[in-house]
């Protein structure tokens, strides 16, 4: 059984018919992506896997249980904690307040939050130096560094980061990179939506493309990686 | 794709305006209204034109303006203070109630217009308590202090009752035609004018005796009305011309022949209305000297003709190049300005308008009730103003007549109700059966449910008063009803489609109460010990404003949205509202 | 000199009133971006409702006053606060996805309901607390005739210990934190696992509740109120919040403590200075300040120049 599964899922924004029968599997322990073009409907699909959204029909379950009718901020007690696009840090808190605020449905427990956080400080030692700076004050990709971090806090089982590599220079986007797999080899299963195609299907281990609205195209990554309509289409190949 | 259809099916014709037109003309005349109930029309035309100008600002250019009384305000003052202490006849005082009301909007707001929305809010709120505490305080003593000024005249002109007359009449006729209604056709303008300037002519002939001013004036409605019926029928012209033709000469030979008998039954002398002076000549050509007495009835068409003008400008402002830019403003500034839109001018031309026109209203208002006193001019008329353009539909016409209904003159025919009315007499079956019929109505599906929870609505309205043995508390009763509805609505996730429904039963039965005035139970307005229900009248008011919002947020008839529609899929900021969320449970 | 410092220690205390009741507004302004009109009205019942309670229930005990008004203004805190909760649930949650105009109307008329029952409880009449409440306490001298009276001291030092727990509150809980995300950014708020709607509702509990105190207090210290306080005395406290910068809990207090120092200077030395009928003009400062200081800082004082999101 898989850790998340969407089955015919319909999302619309007012009259507009933004997810048109999407369908897709996670299995625990990979890294799926889904790529596609702007306003294909990839954070939309995000949003209502982790709630903002409603989806109008289908079905979303996550651990076996269904979870398109639960409020966002239960989703996230149920291991299911999601990065958004833009990062969206909390400007005016501290770098340790936003991760304490990833941390929120850990409740009171100290000593599990204190954990929590050292292990995102592990994960990005540049971002214990900077403690006490407020979030606004950060760096493009050190915010996308606490994005993630503020999301891992919840301790989640499934990870979804949409678009890390947004405006981040090629090198801070390798390290990021990099690091989703090192979080992916801790045990997090990861959702990755992208749309530097060519990196996310390296990294993922099964890849979904999402065209207005609808799943277009799925399978292993590396299969992804040499169809030809998808060099042709999202790696600029021709 | 509701709003499509509505693109398609442009109305060819103005009827229902002209029919609306056509029964302001007739209201006053109609058996329910006495005279305090044109008073209170007169009233309601006044807030109707502060509505339309504040209209401008908050509905067209998306601002917010909390002080608007200010600006009604200082137009009534300046028609004051101009005719007790410079004589100035009341109505020429307009243009300078213009130039002052929005001149003072431009000097104000010019430095504050770069505030964000709720910052403007809250500005506009102490201009207008400024404005207030000034005059309370008789600041540079000519406004007479918290007792205000007393004895503003009342509106006076000339009539010239000679030949050029109806040469006069059609020119303006014809102008107001071609002004308001371009696509009524040219024998409808000329027809209509015709009438009017005939009925013009006739009208000296029973001056001393029958003044047909009023006849005439719903005689040209008639054959306006009748010619817009023939036009939508797609009579032909020859047809359209004859019929009106017909109502002209039948009307003026009725005039002639039969003035006494036509209008004995309304048999009111000119002098009723108007104080009428010795004929003066001015460049040859005769004029009657005429002025308004207290009665309500020669204002109430004065204001309504204001209002005419008014709409007719605001629709074509609406429609213009400014009214354009105004929307772009209102819903994406940023995009406006990138557009090349001078949007601290566009948002100054909003206020400065709005608040002129507010200011015309403030002469009307003096001319009217010639006492001018610093609490007509306070917070709560503002808000009345605001909550006027916001309850009928931001930005929409129709709507801020709903809204001044519904904010002036429904609180002030409440003055007159009887509150035992709702528990005794025919009151209690009047309501259950509304509120079992609306609901049941809506429910036919689950009739037992429905039956019950009706049941329990009925309950929670009759037991408190019933237990308490106090018949006066009936608003304890009505807001056990609502909140009993409001519980179930939750407990069945349904409250979109069920509050609607009572809420209409509650609206429908207030209304038979205000049309049966408390005959039909013992009258007891002066209170069961001690209640009153004018004491509650802001607060019912109030939470009519609330429901409103909850059931209507956009206003009772929103303003069709024209031009730009959203075109880019972006998240809205919010997530999906509740009732979007039912329809997938449902 | 010796009356500018009295005149600074009453305006001290008329703005700590002030500031109690600013923070409501600003806090709510926080998380909802809305112009609480009820929240002054809401405070006028906290007056109402200790005037209710002393006079009636707690009058056998007042004796011991300063227990029987704590009891009181505890019963009137919790009050109020549930009060605000329902408003809330009732008049503005509804409306969170409706624009910007319809909850002002809405909460306008919240406000109207609120305050035509408070005039129908009350009559319409002025109302005064029991005589000689918490009068008995020793006064406090300075120099010359320079001093605190006992119930100054009490009422300061309740403002100063409320505007410091509450930002510890905001600044060190979790909750605190919380409510901060949340007026950030409710949806990314969700994504952390906050309860938007709870914290909204306590935010709604918490201001009322200080508005209900505030009411108390003033009831206390002035001795006698009628059903319109809650209009002025409320918008004033609003405007106290925006000059000092809204949403922002050291801006709703500097901005009241401004706003009171500034009304009690200029009735005390307006005449002085050729403004004839100072008192009457009272009013009106505090428009005149919120309009000079938004022209020179469009956010307020302490307020942020971040830019709002479009």
């Amino acid at each position: 059984m898989a850790l998340l599964e969407l089955r015919d899922v319909n999302t619309y924004y007012g009259s507009i018919h933004a997810l048109k029968n999407v369908s897709l599997k996670v299995e625990a322990g990979q890294i799926v992506t889904l790529i596609g073009s702007n306003g294909a409907g990839k954070t939309t699909t995000l949003r209502t896997i982790s709630g903002l959204l409603r989806p109008r029909s289908g079905t979303i379950t996550f651990n076996d249980s269904p979870i398109h009718n639960t409020p966002a901020h239960e989703i996230v007690y149920l291991g299911l904690t999601q990065s958004p696009e833009g990062r969206l840090i909390f400007p005016t808190l501290t770098v340790n307040e936003n991760l304490n605020m990833g941390g929120y449905s850990l409740g009171n427990d100290k000593a599990s939050v204190e954990s929590h956080r050292q292990r995102v400080y592990d994960l990005f030692p540049r971002l214990a130096q900077r403690k006490k700076q407020l979030g606004g004050t950060l760096s493009g990709g050190e915010q996308q560094m606490l994005a993630i971090g503020r999301a891992l806090m919840a301790n989640p089982r499934l990870l979804m980061l949409d678009e890390p590599s947004l405006g981040l220079a090629p090198l801070l986007v390798r390290m990021i990179f990099e690091t989703i797999e090192t979080i992916n080899q801790q045990g997090v299963t990861v959702l990755l939506v992208e749309q530097n195609a060519r990196a996310a299907l390296r990294l993922a281990d099964y890849g979904y493309v999402l065209e207005t609205g609808g799943i277009a195209l799925e399978g292993p990554a590396d299969e992804l990686l040499h169809d030809q309509r998808v060099r042709h289409a999202y790696l600029g190949e021709a | 794709m509701d709003q499509a259809l509505k693109y398609v099916r442009r109305p060819s014709s103005h009827l229902w305006e002209i029919g609306l037109l056509a029964l302001a003309l007739a209201l006053p005349y109609m058996s329910f209204m006495d005279r305090s109930r044109t008073s209170l029309a007169v009233f309601a035309g006044i807030y109707v034109m502060l509505g339309l100008s504040l209209n401008v600002i908050v509905g067209y250019a998306g601002l917010f303006q909390l002080g608007h009384a200010a600006f009604f305000g200082l137009g009534a003052y300046t028609a004051a203070i101009l005719s007790i202490d410079y004589g100035i006849t009341i109505l020429a005082t307009i243009p300078i109630a213009i130039l002052v009301a929005g001149g003072a909007a431009v000097l104000v707001t010019k430095p504050i217009l770069h505030l964000r929305g709720d910052y403007l809010c809250i500005v506009t709120i102490a201009f207008g308590e400024i404005f207030r505490i000034a005059v309370t305080n008789n600041v540079f003593g000519i406004t007479g202090g918290s007792n205000g000024l007393f004895g503003a005249g009342r509106p006076e002109f000339p009539l010239p009752w000679l030949e050029p007359v109806p040469a006069i009449m059609l020119a303006i006729i014809l102008a107001l035609h071609l002004l308001g209604t371009r696509k009524s056709g040219p024998v409808l303008q000329w027809g209509g004018a015709a009438v009017i300037a005939t009925a013009y002519y006739l009208l000296p002939l029973g001056l001393d005796r029958k003044p047909l001013f009023v006849v005439s004036m719903a005689m040209g409605a008639v054959a306006v009305i009748a010619g817009a019926v023939l036009r939508s029928n797609r009579a032909s012209a020859r047809v359209q011309m004859i019929v009106l033709v017909g109502i002209v000469l039948a009307f003026a030979l009725g005039t002639v022949l039969g003035a006494e008998t036509i209008t004995g039954e309304i048999a009111y002398s000119m002098d009723e209305y108007f104080n009428v002076d010795d004929p003066t000549t001015i460049l040859g050509v005769e004029f009657t000297p005429v002025a308004f007495k207290r009665d309500a009835r020669p204002y109430y068409y004065l204001v309504l003709g204001f209002i005419v003008l008014t709409v007719v400008g605001m629709r074509r402002l609406q429609n213009s190049r400014l009214g354009r830019a105004w929307l772009y403003v209102r819903e994406d500034q940023l995009a406006a300005e990138a557009m090349g839109i001078d949007t601290t001018q566009i948002k100054l031309i909003a206020f400065a308008i709005g608040s002129a026109w507010a200011g015309v209203a403030g002469v009307l208002y003096a001319s009217r009730f010639t006492v001018v006193a610093p609490e007509s001019f306070n917070f709560l008329q503002s808000v009345i103003m605001f909550s006027i353009v916001v309850l009928g539909g931001s930005g929409s016409i129709p709507g801020v007549l709903v809204g001044t209904l519904g904010m002036v003159v429904l609180p002030e025919l409440l003055r007159d109700a009887a509150p035992t009315f709702m528990y005794e007499g025919a009151g209690p079956v009047v309501i259950l059966a509304l509120i079992l019929g609306f609901y049941l109505y809506h429910a036919q599906d689950r009739l037992p449910a429905a039956v019950l929870e009706s049941a329990a609505i009925a309950a929670a309205f009759f037991l408190p008063p019933l237990l308490l043995g106090e018949p006066a508390l009936y608003v304890v009763g009505i807001l056990m009803a609502l909140v009993m509805l409001i519980a179930i609505a939750r407990l069945r996730r349904r409250t979109a489609r069920y509050l609607p429904w009572v809420a209409g039963a509650l609206a429908v039965y207030t209304i038979v109460l205000l049309a049966a005035g408390g005959s039909l139970g013992p009258d007891l307005s002066d209170g069961v010990s001690g209640f009153r229900i004018m004491d509650w009248r802001d607060g019912l008011m109030g939470v009519a404003m609330v429901l409103m919002m909850m059931l209507r947020p956009a206003g009772l008839i929103p303003e069709r949205r024209r031009g730009i529609a959203p075109v880019t899929v972006e998240q809205p900021s919010e997530p999906i509202p509740t009732a979007a969320r039912q329809q997938t449970t449902v | 000199m010796e009356t500018f410092l009295q005149q600074l220690i009453n305006g001290l205390t008329i703005g700590g009133f002030y500031a109690v009741v600013a923070l409501g507004y600003t806090m709510v302004y926080g998380v909802l971006k809305l112009i609480n009109f009820a929240h002054g009205d809401m405070f006028m019942w906290g007056t109402l409702a200790g005037w209710g309670l002393l006079t009636t229930v707690f009058a056998g005990l007042l004796d011991l006053d300063l227990i029987a008004v704590l009891i009181v203004a505890i019963v009137v805190m919790a009050f109020i606060g549930l009060l605000g909760m329902t408003i809330e649930r009732v008049a503005y949650r509804p409306l969170r996805s409706a624009g910007r105009l319809s909850p002002i109307i809405s909460a306008l008329g919240a406000a109207f309901a609120l305050q035509a029952v408070a005039r129908n409880v009350s009559e319409a009449r002025w109302r005064t607390y029991p005589e000689g409440l918490l009068k008995e306490m020793p006064d406090l001298h300075l120099s010359g005739t320079v001093g605190l009276s006992g119930l100054q001291i009490l009422m300061l030092g309740v403002c100063a210990a409320v505007m410091i727990g509450l930002y510890l509150f905001v600044q060190r809980t979790r909750i605190g934190t919380a409510m901060r995300a949340v007026s950030l950014d409710h949806n990314v708020s969700r994504l952390m696992g906050i309860n938007v709607d709870r914290i909204i509702s306590l935010v709604f509990f918490i201001g009322p509740a200080l508005g209900g105190l505030a009411g108390v207090m003033i009831g206390t210290y002035y001795g006698s109120f009628n059903f319109t306080l809650g209009w002025v005395f409320g918008l004033k406290a609003f405007i106290a919040a925006i000059l000092g910068g809204i949403g922002n809990i050291p801006g709703a207090v500097l901005g009241g403590f401004i706003l009171g120092i500034s009304e009690t200077m200029v009735v005390a030395y307006g005449p002085d200075l050729g403004l004839v009928d100072a008192s009457a003009w009272k009013d009106a400062i505090a428009y005149v300040l919120l309009i000079a200081i938004l022209i020179t800082r469009p956010t307020g004082i302490l307020g942020e120049t971040v830019a709002e999101k479009v």
